[in-house]
C-alpha cells in the first residue's frame, strides 16, 4: 500500500500526502502560480502550458457574468478632490449617480504567455518570458498589455537572476492563494502595493532543506520612470525616483505551503489598487503653502499568507496584510489645454490627506480565509476576505472607520466532456460594509471588487458565472 | 513594517528550522558504532508504529508480523479478508468465514480491475460459546493458526495456508455450527471409513465443498438447512476442503489428506554460486490427527509450479481457477523450487564510443551542480530522501565508469553525509526503534510508513541501495565501527531471517509462498493486502545483494538472491503476466499494476495518468532493472499504446497536473533494455526527468545498452555480481565485478573467462 487509496473502496480513506504534492503542482500551475514540488515557485507558469522543444504557450481566456442586487451602474469617477473616488458624498451627477439597483456585468479576461528557455548540460538555465493579460479588449492593467517581459539565467546552485519588467509577488502570488476560494480581486488587488514593475531585478535563492521543509529566499530591486509635470515650472519638489524593494520567503513541506511578502516603495504615486503598475509621483506642483509638509509619497505591504492541506481534497487558505500609505498629497498638473491656456490636471491622486493640507499616515490591516473541497471533477470553495478598520490621525474621513468584509461560496466543474482544460463555474457573493460611508483605505475606490458603494449601500449580493479555457 | 517584515521572516525561517537546531533528543540513545537511534521517537506528536494488539500469549513477545497477506488479523479485532489461494477466509463475529472467490472483472472508480473477493459462502462458528474476537496464535512462514476465544478459555482455532484447499480447525468447547449464506446444493452427508456420518459434500455457486469430522463426531443437517458438526470430548478437530471437482476420485484423495493437519511451514534457501541458482524449498510441518494419510494437498501457484526443480512436477489431481491463474495441486509436505540468477552490477563501465562519452560527461557537469536538489524534489521522509540517496548513488556509479573520479568523490561524500544526517541522530530526521511492536522506523514518516507500517522495504531499499555503494568504494564506512551498524539494522527490518524475534519479524514484508512483497503494514483492504510498485520491491532485494558482497555478508547476499530472484518470477507472473495465463482478455489491459490478494488493478495510488501507471512498476532503473527484458518486446508494446493511453485519459477528463511527458526516461529506459536503438529514440534529453532520475544516468544507460546490445539471460557466471549482454550482431559482452580483496577469475556458463581485480569492474567481448 502506498500514497493514495482508489475511491472505489469505501472503507478505505486518503493515508498519505503523494496525491497532495501532486495536486499541489496542478493546483498551483492551474491558478497561474508556481509549483512547491518542482522548486519552480518562482518561474510561475499559467496554466496548462503547453511545450514545443524551448516554446513554452500557456495563459487561459475567461467569460464572466454578475448580478447584483445593490450595486451601482457604473464605476465611481474620481473627482478632482476625490481621486479615490471615496470622499465626496453622493451627490448626482458628479459621482455615480447615488443609485444603486439590480446591476449586471460581462468580464471578459485573457493572459497569454510565451516562454523561451534552454538549459545547458552543465545546468545553467536561460529563459526569456513575455505575458500580457487583457480585459475587455484593453489592457487589464492600465497602460500594460505586458506585465511580464524579462530575461533571466538560473544555476541549481546559484540560484536565478531575472532583469525586465515583471509582476510582482505581492500580486500574483496572493492571487494564487485566493483565486481558488473566489476572492482574488479583495484580496489580491487590494492594499498598498503595486502589481507590476516597469523596470526590476530579481534574485532568488536555490532551495534550502531545513529540519522542517524547505525554505528559498527572493529579492527584486525595481524602479520606475521618474514623472515630471506637463508644466515643469510649477515644480516646487522635483519628482522622485520611484524605487521598489521587494522580499518574498517561501516555505513548503508536505502540508503547508507559506509565504511572506514585504514590499517597500518610495516615490511611487499611492493608491490601494495592489494590481495597478508601479508609477512615479510627480513631486510638489502645489507649493509649501497647499502641500504642507510635502513629503515624497511611500507605502509599504506585508503579507503572510499560505494554504494547509488536511488530505488532498481538503484545503484551507489564509492570509493576513498589512498595508501603510505616507499618506500623498493631491497634485495638480498644470498642463496645456490650449495654445495659450493651462488647466489644472489632478494627475496625480493623493492619498490620506486631510482637509488642512497636512499628510497622514495610515495603517490597515486585512484577512483572508478559505477552504476548498476537491472531488472528481467538482471543487466546492467558501471563503472571506476582512477589510479592517485603519490606523490614522486623519480628521478627514476617507474610509478608515470603515470596514468591508467579502464572503464568497463557489462551485467549479471541469469539463472534460467538452475540453479537458475547461472549466465552468457558479459563485453566490456578498459584501457587507461596517458602516455607510466611505469604503475601507484597502479598496481603490467605493465600489471595487463588487460594485456595491458603501456610501449608499452597507451590503449587497451577487451571483457570478463563468467558463474558463486554459491552455 | 520593516522590523514586522523581518521578525516574520526570522519566525518564518525558524520554523522551518533555518534559525533553531534541532529539538534535543529526549528518547533514550542506542549506540551503534558512530549511529545512534532511539528507543521513541523525540517527539510526543510523532507517530509511532500501532500496536499487534490481537494475538495470543504465545506471540505476544514476539515482533508484529505487520505487512503480511494476514496482517489484519493483529491489528484489528475481527479481521479483513486472507486470501490464500484458492480459498478465502475472514474472522467475523460471526464466525470463520470461508469462499472460494470468483471472477469479476469490471471497472471501478475508473480502474479496470479483475476480482476475486471473498464473499462467504458458509460460516463456521462454535456452537456454545461466543469468542471475544479473533487472534493470531500461531505463524509459519506461510500459514497461520487464528484463534476465536472466549475469557473462559473456550477456543475456536482455524489453520489457514496459501496454496492449500484445506482449512483446518479445533475446537474445544461443544459443537460447530456450518452456516451457509445461501442453500447449498446436493448437500450430502456421508459415513467416513464406515463409521458415523463424518463427512459431507455440498456445493455453493460453482464451488465444491467437503467437511470431515473427526472420530466420534458427526454431522447433522437441521431443519433450517444448516449444518451443525457434533464433537466428542477430546476431538475437536476437523477439516473443511474446497474440491476441484464433485468426483468420488477427488473425494478419496481429500478423504486421504483431511486429518494431516499442517502446524508450520517454513521456506528455506539456498545459492548455488558456481551454477547461479538458488534454490527454495517450502515444507509443511504436519501433524497425522487420525487415520493413516500422512501427505497433505498442496496447492502451487503458476510461479511455483513453472519453477519446480526436476522430478517434483505437481500430479495431475487438478487445480483451481484462481486470482493468480492455475492453481495445481500438488501431494506431498515439500516442494523445491529452482530459479537461476541472472546477476547483478554496480554499474556497466564506461560508454565506449567518443560521441557517447562526450555526451554523458557533458550532462554528468549539470548533474553534478544539481546533486543536492535530488533530495528537494517532494517530501524530506524515508521515502524521498531514499529516492535522493538512490539516484545519487546511480549517478556517482556512472561518474566512476565514466572515470570521473573527482565526480565521483564528490558525490559518495555527499551520499555519506546524507545518510549520516539521518544516521547520527541529532536532527529531527532519524530513526527509533520501536520494542513494543517490533521495527526501526525513520522520521518524518511518508505514505504512513509509521502510522500504518506502509512501504519499508520501497523506503529502505534504496538506503541500503545507497549504502551499497558507499561500502563497495569504502568499506570503513560500512564497518560496525562506523555506520554498517545502522545499515545492518535498516536491513534487519525489512529482512530479518530469524524466526521469533522481539526486534523484527522474520521477512516483513515478503510473503515466501506468493513469491512477492506487500507494501500496507495493517492489510486494512477488502481485497486483501497489496503492492503497487513491484519494482521498487525488487530494487530492495538487489540492495541486499550488493551490500552482502560489499560487506563479505554471504547470508545477506544470498537472501537477497532469494528474494530477488522470487519477486521477479511473481513479477512476470502477476504483474506484466508474461505467459498471459493470469490476466484474462477481458479485463482488457496488459498487466496489473497494482496486485492486491484478490484483485488487479490497472491504476496507481495517486493517479490514473496512463504513464505513471506503467512507470511505477519501472523504476528505478538500475543495473537490476535487467529483468525488464525478460521479454525483450514487451515495453516496447507497452510504449507504442501510450500516446493513444494518454490522449484517452486527457479526453475522459483525466488531468493530474503533470508534465505530459512525465517519465519518459523511466519508459525510454525500460524499452532499450529490449530494443537498444527504439528506447534511445523515445528519450528526450530535454524532456522531463523522473525525480529519482537524473539526465546523466539515462544517457549513459541508453549510450552502454546500444553498444552492449540486451541483456543475455542464456549465460551466466560463478559470481554474483555479473552481466551479460547481446548485440544483434551476436557479439556478446562480459561483466563482472570484484568486491573482494584478492583477484577473481570468473567463469561465464559458455565458457568465457574473464579476470577481475580487487575493487573494479571488467568486462570483455
Amino acid at each position: 500500500m502506498r500514497r493514495a487509496i482508489p475511491t472505489h473502496n469505501g472503507h478505505q480513506f486518503l493515508k498519505n500526502k503523494f496525491k497532495i504534492d501532486i495536486r499541489e503542482i496542478a493546483v498551483n500551475l492551474k491558478a497561474y502560480t508556481g509549483c512547491i514540488a518542482l522548486g519552480a515557485a518562482f518561474l510561475a507558469t499559467p496554466a496548462a502550458a503547453e511545450q514545443f522543444g524551448p516554446l513554452e504557450i500557456a495563459g487561459f481566456v475567461k467569460e464572466e457574468f454578475s448580478r447584483c442586487d445593490n450595486c451601482s451602474p457604473t464605476l465611481v469617477n474620481p473627482s478632482s478632490f476625490d481621486p479615490r473616488g471615496v470622499l465626496t458624498n453622493v451627490n448626482p451627477p458628479l459621482n455615480q449617480g447615488g443609485e444603486t439597483r439590480t446591476t449586471t456585468a460581462n468580464l471578459g479576461l485573457a493572459m497569454l504567455t510565451l516562454g523561451l528557455s534552454h538549459e545547458f548540460d552543465n545546468a545553467v538555465k536561460i529563459q526569456a518570458r513575455g505575458t500580457s493579460r487583457v480585459r475587455n479588449g484593453g489592457p487589464d492593467i492600465f497602460g500594460h498589455y505586458m506585465i511580464d517581459m524579462y530575461v533571466g539565467v538560473s544555476h541549481p546552485t546559484y540560484g536565478s537572476l531575472d532583469v525586465g519588467k515583471m509582476s510582482t509577488r505581492s500580486w500574483t502570488r496572493s492571487d494564487s492563494f485566493a483565486y481558488p476560494v473566489g476572492l482574488s480581486s479583495p484580496w489580491a488587488e487590494s492594499g498598498a502595493g503595486y502589481g507590476v514593475v516597469p523596470e526590476a531585478v530579481r534574485y532568488a535563492t536555490r532551495e534550502f532543506e531545513m529540519s522542517l521543509g524547505k525554505i528559498r529566499f527572493e529579492a527584486t530591486l525595481g524602479r520606475a520612470d521618474k514623472r515630471p509635470p506637463i508644466n515643469r515650472t510649477a515644480t516646487t519638489v522635483a519628482p522622485p525616483s520611484p524605487r521598489m524593494t521587494e522580499l518574498f520567503v517561501q516555505f513548503s513541506n508536505e502540508k503547508n505551503l507559506v509565504e511572506l511578502i514585504y514590499q517597500d516603495t518610495k516615490g511611487g504615486r499611492q493608491s490601494s489598487f495592489a494590481k495597478g503598475a508601479f508609477y512615479g509621483a510627480q513631486g510638489n506642483t502645489n507649493g509649501p503653502a497647499a502641500a504642507t509638509g510635502y513629503r515624497a509619497p511611500s507605502e509599504t505591504v506585508l503579507v503572510l499568507q499560505g494554504n494547509h492541506w488536511f488530505n488532498p481534497t481538503w484545503k484551507l487558505s489564509y492570509g493576513i496584510k498589512r498595508s501603510e500609505w505616507s499618506g500623498q498629497q493631491q497634485q495638480c498638473d498644470y498642463g496645456p489645454v490650449s495654445a495659450f491656456g493651462f488647466a489644472c490636471y489632478w494627475d496625480q491622486g493623493g492619498f490620506n490627506y486631510a482637509v488642512d493640507q497636512k499628510l497622514y499616515k495610515a495603517t490597515e490591516t486585512d484577512y483572508m480565509a478559505g477552504v476548498s473541497y476537491t472531488r472528481n471533477v467538482w471543487t466546492f470553495t467558501a471563503g472571506m476576505v476582512r477589510m479592517g478598520h485603519a490606523h490614522t490621525a486623519n480628521p478627514t474621513e476617507w474610509g478608515q472607520r470603515n470596514t468591508a468584509t467579502f464572503s464568497n461560496v463557489g462551485a467549479y466543474r471541469k469539463l472534460p466532456e467538452i475540453y479537458k482544460n475547461l472549466e465552468a463555474y457558479a459563485g453566490f457573493g456578498r459584501v457587507d460594509f461596517g458602516r455607510q460611508g466611505p469604503a475601507p483605505l484597502s479598496m481603490p475606490n467605493n465600489t471595487a471588487f463588487f460594485g456595491a458603494d458603501p456610501r449608499i449601500a452597507k451590503s449587497a449580493n451577487g451571483i457570478t458565472i463563468g467558463a474558463n479555457l486554459k491552455f | 513594517m520593516a522590523r514586522i517584515a523581518v521578525g516574520l521572516a526570522l519566525l518564518l525561517a525558524a520554523a522551518s528550522g533555518l534559525a533553531v537546531p534541532a529539538s534535543a533528543a529526549s528518547g533514550t540513545e542506542v549506540v551503534t558504532g558512530l549511529g545512534r537511534y532511539y528507543a521513541a521517537p523525540k517527539s510526543g506528536s510523532d507517530p509511532v508504529p500501532p500496536l499487534g494488539t490481537y494475538v495470543t500469549a504465545d506471540l505476544a513477545g514476539q515482533a508484529v508480523p505487520s505487512n503480511q497477506w494476514y496482517s489484519s488479523v493483529v491489528y484489528q479485532r475481527w479481521s479483513q479478508p486472507l486470501y490464500t489461494q484458492p480459498l478465502a477466509y475472514r474472522a467475523t463475529e460471526q464466525g470463520f468465514e470461508v469462499s472460494t472467490p470468483r471472477r469479476e472483472i469490471g471497472s471501478y472508480g475508473g480502474s479496470r480491475e479483475v476480482r476475486y473477493l471473498h464473499q462467504a459462502d458458509f460460516t463456521l462458528a462454535p456452537a456454545s460459546f461466543q469468542p471475544a474476537d479473533a487472534r493470531l496464535a500461531a505463524r509459519g512462514d506461510w500459514s497461520v493458526r487464528i484463534r476465536m476465544a472466549d475469557a473462559n478459555g473456550h477456543a475456536f482455532d482455524a489453520t489457514v495456508l496459501h496454496g492449500s484447499p484445506f482449512s483446518y480447525y479445533d475446537c474445544n468447547q461443544g459443537d460447530v455450527k456450518f452456516k451457509f449464506a445461501a442453500a447449498p446444493v446436493s448437500l450430502q452427508l456421508q459415513a467416513l471409513n464406515g463409521s458415523a456420518v463424518r463427512m459431507v459434500t455440498f456445493t455453493i455457486a460453482s464451488s465444491h465443498y467437503a467437511a470431515f469430522a473427526p472420530e466420534g463426531g458427526h454431522f447433522e443437517s437441521g431443519s433450517d438447512g444448516q449444518l451443525t458438526l457434533h464433537l466428542a470430548n477430546g476431538k475437536g478437530y476437523f477439516s473443511v476442503a474446497a474440491l476441484p471437482d464433485a468426483s468420488a476420485e477427488t473425494l478419496a484423495r481429500f478423504t486421504a489428506a483431511a486429518f494431516v493437519f499442517p502446524v508450520d511451514t517454513r521456506v528455506d534457501w539456498a545459492f548455488d554460486s558456481t551454477h547461479s541458482r538458488v534454490t527454495s524449498t517450502f515444507s509443511a510441518n504436519t501433524v497425522v490427527r487420525e487415520g493413516t494419510g500422512s501427505t497433505a494437498l498442496l496447492g502451487l501457484y503458476p510461479h511455483q509450479w513453472k519453477a519446480l526443480a526436476a522430478g517434483t512436477a505437481p500430479a495431475d489431481i487438478g487445480g483451481y481457477d484462481t486470482v493468480r491463474g492455475r492453481v495445481r495441486l500438488f501431494a506431498g509436505n515439500s516442494f523445491r523450487l529452482e530459479r537461476t540468477y541472472h546477476g547483478l552490477l554496480p554499474h556497466w563501465g564506461g560508454v565506449e564510443a567518443p560521441t557517447g562519452r562526450a555526451s554523458v560527461d557533458s550532462l554528468l557537469v549539470g548533474d553534478l551542480a544539481k546533486a543536492d536538489s535530488l533530495y528537494t524534489k517532494m517530501g524530506r521522509g524515508t521515502y524521498w530522501i531514499g529516492k535522493g540517496l538512490g539516484a545519487t548513488a546511480q549517478l556517482l556509479s556512472v561518474a566512476e565508469a565514466q572515470g570521473k573520479l573527482q565526480a565521483r568523490d564528490q558525490l559518495l561524500a555527499a551520499l555519506k553525509a546524507r545518510m549520516q544526517s539521518w544516521f547520527d541522530g541529532g536532527r529531527n530526521t532519524y530513526f527509533f526503534q520501536d520494542a513494543r511492536t517490533g521495527t526501526l522506523a525513520g522520521l518524518p514518516q511518508e505514505y504512513d510508513s509509521v502510522l500504518h507500517m506502509n512501504d519499508h522495504h520501497f523506503h529502505y531499499g534504496y538506503w541500503v541501495m545507497a549504502a551499497a555503494h558507499v561500502a563497495l568504494r569504502d568499506p570503513e564506512w560500512a564497518s560496525d565501527v562506523q555506520w554498517g551498524g545502522m545499515v545492518r539494522r535498516i536491513i534487519a527490518d525489512i529482512a530479518t531471517t530469524e524466526r521469533g524475534r522481539q526486534d523484527f519479524p522474520f521477512l516483513r514484508n515478503f510473503d515466501p509462498y506468493e513469491g512477492h512483497s506487500w507494501a500496507s503494514g495493517d492489510a486494512d483492504f477488502d481485497a486483501g493486502n497489496n503492492q503497487e510498485s513491484s519494482s521498487e520491491a525488487v530494487n530492495a532485494w538487489a540492495s541486499l545483494i550488493l551490500w552482502g558482497e560489499a560487506t563479505g555478508d554471504r547470508a545477506t547476499r544470498d537472501l537477497g538472491i532469494f528474494l530477488f530472484t522470487s519477486e521477479i518470477a511473481s513479477v512476470q507472473n502477476y504483474w506484466f503476466d508474461l505467459d498471459r495465463e493470469v490476466l484474462p482478455a477481458e479485463y482488457g489491459q496488459p498487466f496489473a499494476s497494482m496486485v492486491f490478494g484478490g484483485k488487479y488493478s490497472y491504476n496507481t495510488w495517486w493517479t490514473q495518468e496512463p504513464r505513471q501507471i506503467m512507470g511505477i512498476n519501472l523504476l528505478p532503473i538500475t543495473t537490476a532493472s535487467t529483468y525488464l527484458a525478460a521479454d525483450p518486446a514487451y515495453f516496447s508494446r507497452l510504449a507504442d499504446r501510450l500516446p493513444n493511453e494518454v490522449k484517452a485519459y486527457g479526453s475522459g477528463g483525466g488531468d493530474d497536473g503533470t508534465p505530459p511527458d512525465i517519465w519518459q526516461d523511466v519508459i525510454a529506459s525500460a524499452v532499450a533494455l529490449g530494443d537498444n536503438a527504439k528506447g534511445m529514440a523515445l528519450w528526450k534529453r530535454g524532456g522531463s526527468v523522473e525525480f529519482g532520475e537524473t539526465r546523466t544516468h539515462t544517457n549513459h544507460w541508453l549510450w552502454r545498452l546500444a553498444e552492449m546490445g540486451s541483456p543475455d539471460f542464456s549465460v551466466t557466471a560463478d559470481t554474483a555480481l555479473f552481466a551479460v549482454f547481446k548485440r544483434a550482431d551476436g557479439q556478446r559482452t562480459y561483466l563482472a565485478w570484484n568486491a573482494g580483496s584478492t583477484s577473481l577469475t570468473v567463469a561465464f556458463t559458455d565458457g568465457h573467462t574473464l579476470k577481475v581485480a580487487p575493487g573494479t569492474l571488467a568486462q570483455s567481448h
